[in-house]
């Protein structure tokens, strides 16, 4: 009998907890659907659905928004909807038309996916569009940052932050022992010795992320090619390849890069870090610089020693430099923009000018620590020297962001060039004749993909 | 042949629908799918896929062929699975010491064990701490026995990266593959060993002749879930060197996840998974039928 009831029961709880998560649905979906119904109405009460992938810039400058907005706009309620793992959950729930936010804010590699895909509203015409504070988008952005938003002529969403990478300094050290952050590429090899005769390391660097070493590639890539180089290299044409790959300024750039390692200006054992060791190191001053970006200190915040002070600084170039000036790097990251799902796009739109106004900009800064990706005055701001530092680094020198085209294959298409040489597996010459033997084959491929229909 | 609806029958079928339906949208579909995406080119700009028959087999063998990543990676792939034997012999060899009821076994048996119930994130941190080129435990021994110069970078070194990863998979495998063995040694009756004592075998014979036969099937389920399971090794790589320096520690796994993570190649991943579980397939059954050469003991 016992048992007959427990089985019976059982099954109860199957059948009823199956049939209950079909009626929560149904019941969501029609208040859902009656709540679009009411707005399209009335046209006053409306509800904007803000996603956002909530990582190093937190959630603090997403509530000011939806506090400052709402106050201004007192039909609009904002819901914010912050993940850590935003940029994935966000991708089926877009491409299936399912759940789709009114605006969102996620890593900007999804914008050139869904803008061509016709699930994002065109905000060309936005850009132009001046906002509370009488600037256009258009007119407060860099020409870096206005390339790096351009997908096929047009503009799906507009620009979140900039993040400077560049080479950080011990301040400290330097002042106790009289040195001072170099101008040229020559000066940087006379720092770089005596640093060595005090018995500690120039530089480090996440060592188990090639890519932290981009930065110094991509400033060397301008300062011995020139503009024309960088834009042959993304957005190359068939004539290009596989040439470009042997020309001057890469062979010059790696060369740089051997040096480095062969004259033990990088921490011995870099290689085996990761970031957090990496910077640990730095932090401890077993290295007197780091190639890193203006996340450090956020991300250190915790293992910062009292009084550690550091600042950011570009590349110096060599005599024989084409761009000779010091070049920092400074990439556009995470874009905002308004699924064509939308049933408020008009609501998003303003939501987003309003977003990018030099008050909501300069409230970015304050409470994220990180630089919004426009032209914005930052002076009286409440920021950490470092960031100031990034900051000023980024609108004192020129600044480099490697934005490819869909044709393009890379800077490196035959292997990892950066790991290459900083592992010591390959040489400079190695490296140039393998990039120049896959880049035919590369080419053909890439051209077929994009070109498919 | 009437089918009657009863309350048993439909427990029944509620209770086996849950896993069947699981089966086949996790298991059947997925494998459906994956063999279709690997015909496909996905386009990351219009977000279309087209159908391009063998184009993504025929890049994925061009590149097994020339490019230093996929031949680092299927060669190091292919090293796990003598690694993962090398692991449950010495889980064997573990579970045996610690059978002989030394004491403290059941500690030990713990202390083992604590590596498969503790997050791989953290294990390999506390693995990776060890072999820290600075503050490492392990470098510092070594200066503490004058040994500097067998000092190095043990992750970030071309020659060690991946005998380490070797180190921390054994080293973390064991406890797992050594409660299963000593669950099969359990089951040994006491009386086999007495009798043997009383003839007075040796350890080796006793192995050969007891234990071995009676806990064949066990090992041999370990032999083959360790073959199969050196081509789905991406973890421990990604995060002790992340598969570098310069690919030397990286495995197939690892590139497939970056192909698709990283470079949004759904289809050529999906074609490389479809080689890699032919080629796993071949391999796994091989060593099945070697293993069936020996025959289980049944008690």
């Amino acid at each position: 009998m016992f048992k007959r009831f427990m089985k019976l029961s059982l099954l109860m709880v199957l059948v009823f907890s199956v049939l209950a998560g079909c009626a929560g649905k149904t019941k969501e979906q029609e208040e859902n659907g009656a709540a679009v119904e009411e707005t399209n109405k009335k046209e006053e009460k409306v509800t904007l659905k803000v996603a956002f992938f909530q990582g190093g810039y937190g959630d603090a400058w997403f509530k000011w928004l939806k506090q400052e907005f709402e106050r201004e706009n007192q039909n609009v309620t904002i819901e914010l909807e912050g993940n850590p793992k935003m940029n994935e959950i966000i991708q089926p729930r877009i491409e299936a038309n399912t759940n789709v936010p009114d605006i969102v804010f996620v890593d900007e590699s999804l914008m050139r996916k869904w803008g061509p895909a016709g699930k994002l509203v065109d905000l060309s015409d936005l850009y132009e569009t001046e906002k509370t504070d009488g600037k256009t988008v258009a007119a407060t952005i860099t020409e870096s940052t206005n390339t790096a938003m351009d997908v096929f002529g047009k503009k799906y969403g507009i620009p979140l932050a900039q993040l400077s990478q560049g080479v950080i300094y011990n301040v400290k050290m330097f002042e106790e022992n009289g040195w001072e952050y170099p101008n040229s590429w020559e000066e940087m090899e006379l720092l770089a010795e005596a640093i060595k005769a005090k018995g500690i390391a120039p530089l480090t660097y996440p060592g188990q992320y090639p890519y932290y070493l981009f930065p110094f590639g991509h400033a060397a890539y301008l300062q011995y090619g020139g503009t024309e180089f960088i834009e042959k290299i993304t957005n190359p044409t068939e004539a290009d390849i596989p040439g470009v790959f042997e020309d001057p300024a890469f062979h010059r750039t790696f060369t740089l890069l051997d040096q480095m390692f062969k004259d033990d200006w990088i921490m011995k054992g870099t290689l085996a870090l990761n970031h957090t060791e990496s910077q640990m190191e730095f932090l401890r001053g077993k290295a007197a610089m780091i190639f890193n970006g203006a996340w450090l200190e956020n991300e250190m915040k915790d293992s910062i020693p009292d009084g550690f002070v550091m600042k950011m600084m570009p590349f110096p170039a060599a005599k024989d430099a084409i761009v000779n000036e010091p070049v920092i790097e400074s990439i556009t990251s995470g874009f905002g923009g308004i699924p064509s799902e939308s049933k408020n796009i008009e609501v998003a739109k303003k939501f987003l000018l309003f977003s990018s106004t030099d008050e909501a900009n300069r409230q970015f800064t304050e409470l994220t620590g990180s630089s919004r990706a426009f032209i914005y005055p930052v002076d009286g701001l409440n920021v950490s020297d470092f960031t100031k530092s990034a900051m000023e680094a980024t609108n004192k020198y020129k600044t480099v962001s490697l934005v490819f085209s869909p044709e393009a294959i890379s800077d490196s298409p035959g292997l990892d060039a950066f790991g290459a040489i900083a592992s010591r597996s390959k040489t400079v010459e190695e490296v140039i004749q393998a990039n120049v033997t896959a880049a035919p084959d590369k080419w053909k491929e890439n051209q077929k993909l994009i070109n498919s229909k | 042949m009437k089918f009657k609806v009863t309350k048993r029958g439909l427990f029944i079928t509620v209770m086996l629908a849950w896993p069947l339906i699981h089966y086949l949208v996790f298991g059947l579909f997925l494998q459906i799918q994956t063999l279709l995406y690997s015909f496909k080119n996905w386009n990351p700009y219009t977000g279309k896929q087209t159908w391009v028959g063998f184009d993504n087999y025929i890049s994925a063998f061009k590149s097994m062929a020339n490019d230093g990543v996929w031949t680092s990676a299927i060669k190091n792939s292919l090293l796990f699975i003598p690694i993962n034997m090398l692991s449950i012999i010495l889980s064997l060899l573990v579970a045996l010491v610690l059978y002989r009821k030394i004491p403290f076994a059941r500690f030990y048996r713990i202390v083992y064990f604590f590596p498969s119930i503790i997050s791989i994130v953290v294990v390999t941190m506390v693995f990776s701490f060890a072999l820290n080129p600075t503050q490492g435990i392990v470098n510092g021994m070594f200066d503490l026995l004058g040994l500097e110069e067998w000092k190095r970078a043990w992750l970030g070194d071309t020659q060690t990266a991946l005998i380490s990863v070797f180190v921390f998979c054994i080293w973390a495998g064991i406890g797992w593959n050594n409660v299963i063995l000593t669950g099969a040694l359990q089951r040994i009756p006491t009386d086999y060993f007495e009798v043997g004592k009383l003839d007075g075998i040796t350890f080796w014979n006793e192995f050969r002749y007891i234990v071995l036969p009676i806990s064949w099937s066990t090992i041999s389920t370990l032999i083959i879930l360790g073959t199969s399971g050196a081509f789905t090794i991406f973890l421990q790589p990604m995060l002790l060197t992340n598969g570098g320096p310069f690919n030397s520690s990286t495995t197939v796994a690892l590139e497939m996840y970056r192909l698709v993570v990283e470079k949004n190649s759904y289809g050529l991943a999906a074609a490389y998974g479809m080689i890699f579980a032919l080629i796993g397939f071949v391999v796994v059954w091989t060593v099945k039928w070697l293993t069936e050469r020996f025959e289980t003991v049944e008690i």
